[in-house]
């Protein structure tokens, strides 16, 4: 038990968990936390178990590692079966997950590839009834097939996994050939420096240098020996096969068909001779005649009109004889003169001469041309000239002179420079054409060495691939790249290292300084200490002493505070008691005075009071009587109140009546004056009311 | 340790037989609980003590206890009365606004308490206007009383011992004029002192 959770806890602490636990913490981590750690585990070993705790309920996570225990092949201890095993995971048994745990931490590897392979190759559980579907039976078997597939494939993976070389492991070949390296310059170095101390060293160089050029000389030769044998071998091989096709053209010749060939070849040559040697001269001098004709006539000057016109008229006459000549040669043709190869000669020449003929006519015409453009070329010159002297005339005839001679020096010294720049110019001119060479050779060297490199670095790449170790010189240079950086940076370090090194000696020579300025003061500081600590000794008693007083004072004063708030409030409330007292004993004062006074003979205040009761019975009998007096008249007036109530109702009702009467008579009045027509009038009305006025009078 | 600042002041309450004056101070005294229902007439005085709390600016508490003098208006006790008036600092007179002649009775009242204590010499005093309840049947009205009050510088309230309403106001308006007239005379003291 003890060693396996040692196990567990040393496997979780390494890499890929680090989690930092020791025997106690892993000992002490509730059941919760024990899952967590379980799930971390199995997260690490298949990304689909990489989810939070808390996000899923207790039974989904159970379910699930059980799900995956059952792919890792994992068999719970002896003597608990499945249901068991998942209740106590469920409740985070530690004896449950260790075992478990162990397990899994010790077979980390192993467990990863089953699980990626689980992933894949877990057989689909699906009930009987289902592959009855046609669809779902294939889909099945197509499913198997995949994993076939993928078996096949996977192992192939592995083995290709295994044959490659992994990077680190070249990574490490180069380091070593780095130090390999290293250690021959060193050696080389020393062994330059125990040579340098030899005296003859120059000479013994030397001859090792001729040494090495002789020997480098004897392979090139060795080489050149082996070229020059490959060469002869090739000549040999070449002989070998114009041997055989000068065989077989003995055998051709034998057969007899060669001799007439060789005797059309022979009648050929013969033709072509005769040709050379009496056509070709023939025509040459004609050419040349013709020619030194030419530039006699080129040579006459400048042809003028009339030369051009004699040319032409000469030109007809030839012309004509040519003509001549033709209708004769026709004769000739005609009478059947020389042979066929004559005549044909006679009328090639005629050809020629005429070609020439017209070639002469067509130069002439150019001639003329550019001889009319140069006339009319000088004639304008002639004409600017013309003007120019004129000018010149006009502006300074004195001058003329002194400017003419000073213009000859000017113009021999421009003469002269214009010489010097032409020379100049040449050599300029000469050098850039050197240069422009040169240039060329180098681009087309360029382009040649562009073209090798490309070479080199697809054969580079290619024997890389070939070795399974693409990118290998990529990555040397890469390599060479960081060390010079490694080792610029440590030159730094070291510069900066040594800096602080002597910021440190300056220090402690500093502290050194100090220390010893400072040792008087320590002693003295020593002694003050042994002082102080007494001092503060007698402080400590004193402040004890002083504190227990204190406290002692403080809960005294407290104490008496309390009573003397005590006291107060029983102040308070004695005061109110007295003056509560005081006056009542001032009330009772009052009443005994009083007391006193009746007793010495004024009115008692019984007996005045006793005096008022009586009055007030009088009065109450008088009221009495009038109460009854007034009961038994209460019919009677109330019946006459009534009475009184309607005449009063009865004279209103009149006197409103009246009013209204009258107010009518005024209206009628008014209506009378305006229209002039008696309308309302009640004349007996008014007498009523006069008689009931009468009658109320009476 | 500051005690709370205790003070005492000697009331007298005035006015006719019958207008309330000792349904006033009983309902003052228990708090509204006791309302006389039958009269019951003063024999020469009721006597009673309460303190009244009085409001403070700053956080020390005040209180005045307030001896409450109840004397008897019938004039049977108008010999005895004057007796009890001695030495009070205060005055309350009460009068019912449904009887007029009680209102104008009071300035006779004035007069005869001023024989014992001017009442100039009085720390505060006020006009009670009781049986306010029966607004209906008054006689006098509320401007005629308070004008009545301020011609001799003194407050005015409306009061119904019935209702209780209105009737501890002229009680704490004497307690806080006690108040004020002790911290006036105290710094009038120190400063004389100092």
């Amino acid at each position: 038990m003890a060693t396996e959770i040692h196990v567990i806890v040393e496997r979780l602490n390494d890499a890929p968990f680090n989690l930092k636990l020791t025997l106690a913490s892993f000992d002490e981590k509730s059941p919760f936390e024990l899952l967590e750690i379980v799930n971390l585990i199995m997260g690490t070993l298949s990304d689909a178990h990489r989810i939070d705790l808390r996000d899923e309920t207790p039974e989904r996570t159970i379910n699930r590692m059980m799900d995956f225990l059952r792919q890792l092949n994992f068999k719970p201890a002896t003597g608990a079966d499945a249901l068991q095993f998942q209740t106590a995971l469920l409740q985070g048994d530690p004896r449950a997950i260790h075992p478990m745990l162990a397990w899994m931490l010790v077979r980390m590897p192993e467990l990863k590839k089953r699980a990626y392979l689980a992933r894949f190759l877990t057989p689909v559980e699906m009930p009987e009834h289902m592959f009855a579907d046609e669809e779902v039976a294939e889909l099945a078997g197509h499913l198997r097939e995949l994993q076939e597939q993928f078996k096949a494939a996977h192992k192939a993976v592995e083995k290709a996994g295994s044959a490659i070389i992994s990077p680190l492991e070249i990574k490490k070949a180069i380091v070593q050939m780095e130090e390999d390296r290293e250690q021959l310059l060193a050696k080389i170095e020393a062994l330059d420096n125990r040579l340098r101390s030899i005296d003859s060293f120059t000479d013994m160089l030397d001859a090792i240098s001729t040494l090495r050029q002789e020997q480098d000389e004897g392979g090139r030769l060795v080489q050149r020996v082996a070229e020059q044998r490959a060469q002869l071998a090739h000549a040999a091989q070449s002989a070998k096969a114009l041997q055989a096709a000068v065989r077989d053209a003995n055998a051709q010749d034998l057969r007899g068909g060669g001799e007439a060939l060789l005797r059309a070849i022979m009648g050929e040559v013969e033709a072509q001779r005769a040709l050379f040697e009496r056509e070709l001269p023939a025509n040459i001098d004609d050419a040349r005649q013709r020619l030194a004709e030419l530039e006699g006539a080129l040579a006459d000057g400048p042809v003028g009109e009339e030369a051009l016109r004699e040319a032409r008229a000469n030109l007809a006459g030839l012309q004509a004889k040519a003509r001549q000549l033709e209708l004769a040669q026709a004769a000739m043709g005609g009478d059947g003169g020389p042979g066929p190869g004559g005549a044909s000669s006679a009328d090639d020449g005629l050809a020629m001469f005429r070609q020439q003929a017209a070639l002469i006519s067509r130069k002439h015409e150019a001639v003329r041309m550019r001889l009319d453009a140069s006339a009319a070329e000088r004639d304008s010159l002639e004409r600017e000239l013309m003007a120019k002297m004129a000018a010149l005339e006009e502006i300074a005839p004195q001058a003329r002179s002194a400017a003419l001679s000073t213009k000859n020096d000017d113009f021999k010294k421009y003469a002269a420079n214009l010489r010097g720049k032409t020379a100049q110019y040449k050599k300029c001119k000469a050098a850039l054409a050197e240069l422009r060479a040169e240039y060329g050779l180098l681009h087309r060297t360029e382009q040649l060495l562009h073209v090798q490199a490309r070479a080199v670095g697809a054969k580079l790449s290619a024997v890389e691939s070939a070795h399974g170790i693409v990118g290998y010189t990529d990555v040397q240079a890469g390599l060479e790249k960081a060390s010079e950086a490694k080792a610029a940076a440590d030159e730094s370090k070291g510069q900066t290292l040594e800096e602080i090194a002597v910021v440190v000696e300056e220090i402690n020579a500093q502290i050194r300084a100090q220390k010893g300025k400072l040792a008087p003061q320590i002693k003295e500081l020593r002694a003050l200490r042994a002082q102080y600590q007494e001092l503060e000794a007698e402080y400590i008693d004193k402040k004890s002493s002083y504190e227990n007083t204190a406290v002692g004072l403080d809960a005294e004063l407290s104490k008496l505070q309390e009573e003397v708030g005590a006291y107060e409030e029983d102040i308070a409330k004695e005061e109110s008691r007295y003056h509560y007292l005081n006056s009542l004993s001032q009330i009772l004062d009052v009443s005994a005075s009083r007391a006193r006074s009746e007793a010495a003979g004024s009115t008692r205040i019984g007996d005045a009071y006793a005096a008022r009761m009586r009055a007030q019975e009088e009065q109450t009998k008088d009221l009495r009587a009038q109460q009854r007096l007034v009961k038994e008249n209460h019919d009677r007036n109330a019946g006459q109140i009534h009475l009184y109530k309607d005449l009063h109702r009865l004279l209103k009702c009149k006197v409103d009546c009246q009013r209204r009467e009258l107010e009518a008579r005024d209206n009628h009045a008014l209506l009378g004056a305006v229209s002039g027509a008696n309308v309302f009038t009640m004349p007996d009305a008014a007498n009523r009311y006069v008689d009931i006025d009468g009658v109320e009078h009476s | 340790m500051v005690s709370a600042l205790k003070l005492r002041s000697k009331v007298v309450v005035l006015g006719d037989s019958g207008v309330g004056k000792s349904a006033v101070t009983q309902m003052f005294h228990s708090n509204g609980q006791k309302f006389p229902k039958n009269y019951l007439m003063t024999i020469g005085v009721d006597f009673c003590m309460k303190p009244v709390p009085v409001q403070v600016a700053d956080e020390s508490r005040a209180t005045v206890e307030l001896f409450v003098f109840d004397t008897a208006g019938q004039d049977l006790f108008a010999e005895m009365a004057p007796h009890y008036w001695e030495g009070s600092a205060s005055l309350i007179l009460v009068y019912d606004i449904t009887r007029a002649e009680s209102f104008h009775n009071l300035a006779e009242w004035l007069e005869r308490i001023s024989r014992v204590v001017p009442v100039e010499s009085m720390v505060s005093g006020c006009v009670v206007a009781n049986k306010a309840d029966l607004r209906e049947r008054a006689e006098i009205s509320r401007e005629a009383g308070e004008a009545f009050a301020q011609r001799y510088g003194f407050a005015f309230f409306e009061a119904s011992a019935l209702e209780h309403s209105g009737i501890d106001a002229p009680f704490a308006h004497v307690a806080a004029a006690t108040h004020a007239r002790y911290t006036d005379s105290l710094a009038k003291l120190t400063a004389a002192v100092s």
